[in-house]
């Protein structure tokens, strides 16, 4: 008795009283998301349902902070400002006890002194999230519960955080939500200017009014696509939308490309057809003889086009969206991407606009004018030849240089920093391929990184100048983002294969690998 | 010897006392019997050798501990400076290493602690081979913290004051207030017998310790330039704490 009575004493005390806080044995994950925002860096730390916040008071000095997310991190993204983050969780499931958490959406603003700004509990686990580019909603949608609705999206008001989210129910006709597209304010004939929030399913398009979550439930219309020229159901790839013509409350427009189908569906959001709606639908159809890759509405000294680029053709199908009538452009190429930049522009058209052709498929870029102005003809195609085909147009932020945009194409060693104002271009060489451009929230800056490598370079966009930056460590992000005094920093993101993270800070404006700072082990600081 | 070890032989000892007391009493026969006084039970030079639990509820200790124990092997001494009929005063010194290893999310950690702590002692004979006692010993603890950073690629650790410690590393305060009691295993019952004694020790408290930053730093060619310190908050090696001791006197 004796003797197990001291063996009994000896095993508590061998073993110790207690366990330690399970933090330090949360998980790291390699690949966990990190974004850059304007003044911070944000790190989803999964294992310990928390965001790290990164700021730089002044120097290199690293500021953290952790707030708490919901537990069980499905995803996370930033708004399109780069000013929030917004992480969706889905809580504890099943819930057994009153402290099991229920599935939330976090937003948590990213300026120099972050806060979380909303807290939204949502019914059930919900793994999708769509933000406004406009700041103004976020929906998450794609139930996974014991009984799912596919159609069901909940809506949060970001402007009105004490509102409840609303949830919705797509009328959809089988289909379930693979996208979503937030207009911009439509005008309709009754009624104030609204946005809509675009559904894209496997087989139809829903659009619904955004609408204070007060008010009465919102008008839907969903527009079943027509079969492809096989016979299956059509399925919604892209949609695009203008407002029309300005002071025409009846010309505001949504246009559809459908996959593998020649054929664009236009909605017409025109006069009511009763007292109890606001506008009616009208929807026309117009083949543009091969399967678009791209639409876009664009303003032509003709009027309102509806540009969807035909590839396989070699041509650019201008279809008017009153008559539906095609007219077709030649192109030197066969472009499939089209962005509009005429507000890029110092010197804007009257009327019509400006729009930069691209292909991943073929090099070169093309400048489109699609009205009558100085020295150009009417609806001109000026080719521009480059080393290397386009896989992505980047817009730099802010006025300063806001007329230049960045060509890229991962699998190509050059870049080129095209300028829309003087139509010049510049190639940048990169050692080898598959470098990552970023570009600093103040536009005066591009980085270039190899991901996995210690190959990180910045470069000015005031003279194109390129600054070598080698790294001590691997690394997996670059982030330049605004100090809290006064200046820019960049902070290089390091990720061991065991998922802790290191990071290495040097100055933005004048990058100098002798004066670095290097963090280690990020996720074990913060408190 | 390992301060893990050193229980596993604290153990063995005190189970096997009972035993070799009896064989001790065989031997003495009626001299010893007939003997009166505590003599040398009581005045005398004591080493010994045991081992130290701390039970450290401070969250600072987290890092390097799966749970809240500190075990330490812990050697010292002790003499009796004043006696008089059953009480007696002694003074004593102990020293206390231990190491604690663990990950900190996915980081290997160690943390090495020694505590060096001299003593008053207060003794009080219920009988010539059973006594019990009080301490207070005042102390200094150096504790090393570090950690194998992976995305460093070396060791980062606490660091002492530059230019006065001579171990360059942290120290920090300490008192040990402990009761315990004492019983001779194994020894001649007269008092005035000069031979060694074996006596068991076992002794509870708590034992304070002041708070050192965790600021683990590094330097050195295998890590990158200039790497800032990573803060780990405080640690503060201070609970409820216990020894068991093996001790010969003489």
């Amino acid at each position: 008795m004796k003797r197990s009575a001291c063996l009994g004493l000896f095993g508590v005390l061998a073993s110790g009283c207690g366990g330690r806080d399970p933090a330090w044995d949360a998980p790291t994950a390699v690949g966990a998301p990190a974004y850059g925002l304007t003044a911070s860096v944000a790190l989803i730390d999964a294992g310990r349902d928390r965001a790290l916040f990164l700021t730089v008071p002044a120097g290199h000095e690293i500021e953290a902070r952790a707030f708490a997310v919901g537990h069980h991190v499905v995803t996370s993204a930033v708004s399109a400002a780069r000013d929030r983050l917004f992480v969706l969780s889905a809580g504890d499931t099943p819930r057994r006890t009153s402290s099991d958490q229920a599935p939330s959406l976090t937003v948590i603003d990213g300026s120099t002194v972050p806060r979380v700004v909303l807290r939204a509990e949502l019914g059930d686990p919900l793994d999708g999230l769509a933000l406004d580019p406009e700041g103004r909603w976020a929906v998450a949608y794609a139930a996974s519960g014991v009984v799912v609705n596919p159609n069901e999206l909940v809506l949060v008001d970001l402007d009105h955080p004490e509102h409840e989210p609303r949830s919705v129910t797509l009328r959809s006709r089988g289909g379930h939500p693979e996208r979503l597209t937030f207009t911009s304010a439509l005008h309709v004939p009754v009624g104030d200017p609204r946005r809509f929030l675009i559904a894209e399913t496997d087989q139809d398009v829903t659009f619904f009014e955004l609408v204070d979550l007060d008010q009465p439930e919102s008008a839907q219309v969903t527009v079943t696509l027509p079969r492809t020229s096989t016979g299956g159901l059509g399925r919604p790839a892209e949609v695009t939308w203008h407002d029309g013509a300005e002071g025409d409350v009846t010309d505001a427009r949504i246009a559809i490309r459908l996959q593998d189908d020649p054929n664009v569906v236009l909605l017409e959001l025109g006069e009511p057809r009763d007292a109890e709606h606001d506008f009616s639908t009208t929807i026309n159809v117009a083949d543009v003889g091969g399967v678009p890759s791209s639409v876009e509405f664009v303003n032509t000294d003709g009027g309102l086009r509806v540009a969807a680029l035909v590839p396989t053709q070699g041509i650019a199908a201008l279809i008017d969206p009153t008559t539906s009538i095609v007219e077709g452009v030649e192109l030197p190429k066969g472009y499939s991407r089209i962005t509009r930049v005429t507000s890029s522009l110092a010197q804007k058209p009257d009327q019509a606009d400006v729009a930069l052709l691209y292909s991943p498929d073929a090099k070169g870029v093309a400048f489109w004018s699609l009205g009558r102005t100085t020295g150009a003809p009417f609806r001109s195609v000026e080719a521009y030849d480059l080393a290397i085909s386009v896989d992505r147009v980047l817009d730099v932020p802010g006025a300063e240089h806001g007329a230049l945009k960045l060509l890229v194409n991962p699998d190509e060693r050059e870049l080129y920093v095209f300028d829309l104002d003087d139509r010049g271009s510049s190639p940048l060489f990169a050692t080898s391929s598959g470098f990552e451009l970023s570009l600093s929230p103040d536009g005066e800056r591009a980085w270039a990184l190899r991901p996995g490598t210690t190959d990180v370079a910045s470069v000015s966009l005031d003279d194109l100048h390129p600054q070598s930056v080698v790294a001590e460590r691997d690394v997996y992000g670059v982030f330049d983002f605004a100090r809290t005094r006064a200046g820019h920093v960049a902070l290089l993101l390091h990720v061991s294969p065991g998922g802790a993270l290191g990071a290495t800070v040097l100055d933005a404006e004048a990058p100098d690998t002798a004066r670095t700072t290097f963090y280690p082990d990020l996720l074990l600081g913060a408190p | 010897m390992t301060p893990r070890s050193v229980p596993l032989l604290t153990l063995a000892l005190l189970l096997a006392a009972p035993a070799l007391h009896a064989q001790a009493d065989e031997g003495a026969g009626p001299r010893a019997s007939a003997s009166a006084g505590l003599g040398t039970h009581q005045t005398h030079w004591r080493a010994e050798l045991g081992t130290r639990v701390t039970f450290v509820k401070h969250a600072g200790y987290d890092p390097f501990s799966t749970n809240d124990a500190l075990t330490q092997v812990s050697l010292g001494g002790a003499r009796t400076l004043w006696a008089s009929g059953p009480l007696s005063y002694a003074v004593s010194f102990h020293w206390d290493y231990g190491e604690a290893h663990a990950t900190a999310r996915g980081e290997a950690t160690q943390l090495y602690a020694h505590r060096i702590a001299p003593g008053a002692e207060a003794r009080w004979h219920f009988l010539p081979q059973l006594y019990a006692y009080g301490r207070v010993a005042p102390g200094l603890m150096s504790i090393r913290s570090e950690l194998q950073s992976t995305p460093a690629g070396g060791t980062l650790e606490t660091r002492g004051p530059a230019g006065w410690s001579p171990l360059d590393v942290p120290w920090v305060p300490t008192l040990d207030l402990l009761v315990g009691a004492a019983v001779e295993a194994l020894g001649n019952r007269s008092g005035s017998s000069r031979d060694v004694r074996l006596w068991l020790l076992a002794e509870g408290g708590y034992g304070w310790a002041g708070a050192t930053d965790l600021q683990l730093q590094g330097e050195g060619d295998a890590l990158p330039q200039r790497v800032a310190a990573l803060d780990l908050g405080e640690l503060a090696l201070r609970g409820a704490t216990f020894r068991i001791s093996a001790a010969a006197t003489f």
